[in-house]
């Protein structure tokens, strides 16, 4: 087989193009169809094919958490996640009906804030581990993504946003996130600095 | 030293490999010399995550080459190692001498 005749797969290459940082996207690219080709020539096509997608998913896993609306979806899914489960359990402990009652007792409001300081410390630390030094990008997708979210449900169900409160809860939010994560990081770097005995 | 400058075991065999290839080290000549060196297999994707680090610590520089066939017209980034790389290597080899002189390691563990 002529090298320049292997054609990588195509989800792969879709996949590097989606989640991988621009920099890197072109010359990544290269590189695995260098070796592939190569490959191709020595095994056949399909053992190329196996190595071209273990090593771009490998080299996806590695490099995705560069890319800063994937670090902002991963900050978005486990606010989700926090609300999701700690609700449940709030709900499943204290044997809340969910509906009348439940929206106008102070149980509502312990969930409101409760959940909402989990997702907070939850996204901060999320945010800290992933964005490395890319914190205050991260924050203002994540923040615009939920404002989106946010103004798009409020419509969705009282056919009106509630312009004043969301925004402000989310920038409230965003600030502090970025804070946690300056705290976060400087933990890190003296905990390294410990390590190194300096 | 800020707790950032240090090397990392990995960061250590990738500089080093940057160095054995001169010119010709990009992704694929970078992932095949430490196959060959130290027989590990590691992904296109570590090498590229360890350089960036290198290239914002100011050990490493990288430009683009010509785009070529074999690459579906895609270039390669070479990289070299900067000054201040070099340095960080000499002071992590120093480190490494200082802490295992006097040792006594081959069968002593083995």
């Amino acid at each position: 087989m002529n090298p320049s005749n292997f054609q990588p797969p195509v989800i792969a290459i879709w996949l590097i193009d989606l989640l991988i940082p621009e920099a890197q996207k072109e010359s990544v690219k290269g590189d695995l169809l260098e070796e592939s080709s190569d490959l191709a020539t020595k095994y056949g096509e399909s053992s190329a094919r196996s190595w071209y997608w273990r090593h771009s998913t490998r080299t996806i896993a590695r490099l995705m958490f560069r890319t800063p609306w994937v670090v902002a979806i991963a900050v978005f899914g486990a606010f989700f996640a926090v609300i999701a489960v700690a609700g449940f359990i709030l709900v499943q402990r204290l044997d809340i009906d969910a509906y009348v009652p439940f929206t106008k007792s102070a149980t509502y409001l312990l969930f409101l804030y409760g959940t909402g300081t989990l997702e907070l410390l939850a996204a901060s630390v999320v945010v800290a581990m992933l964005a490395r030094g890319k914190e205050t990008i991260a924050t203002v997708l994540f923040g615009l993504t939920l404002l989106l979210v946010f103004v798009a449900a409020d419509m969705i169900a009282h056919r009106h946003a509630l312009l004043l409160t969301h925004p402000t809860f989310l920038i409230v939010n965003s600030v502090l996130i970025a804070i946690v994560g300056v705290f976060v990081r400087k933990k890190r770097s003296k905990a390294e600095r410990r390590l190194l005995g300096g | 030293m800020s707790g950032r400058d240090h090397l990392g075991e990995f960061e250590h065999i990738v500089l080093l490999a940057l160095i054995r290839l001169g010119d010709r080290a990009y992704g694929v000549s970078v992932r095949q010399e430490i196959a060959t060196c130290i027989d590990r297999d590691v992904s296109v994707g570590a090498i590229y995550a360890t350089l960036d680090r290198l290239e914002a610590k100011g050990y490493v520089t990288s430009s683009m080459g010509e785009p070529t066939a074999k690459r579906g017209g895609r270039p390669k980034r070479f990289f070299r190692v900067t000054a201040k790389g070099m340095s960080a290597l000499d002071r992590a080899r120093r480190a490494l001498l200082s802490m295992s002189k006097g040792l006594k390691l081959v069968g002593r563990y083995v």
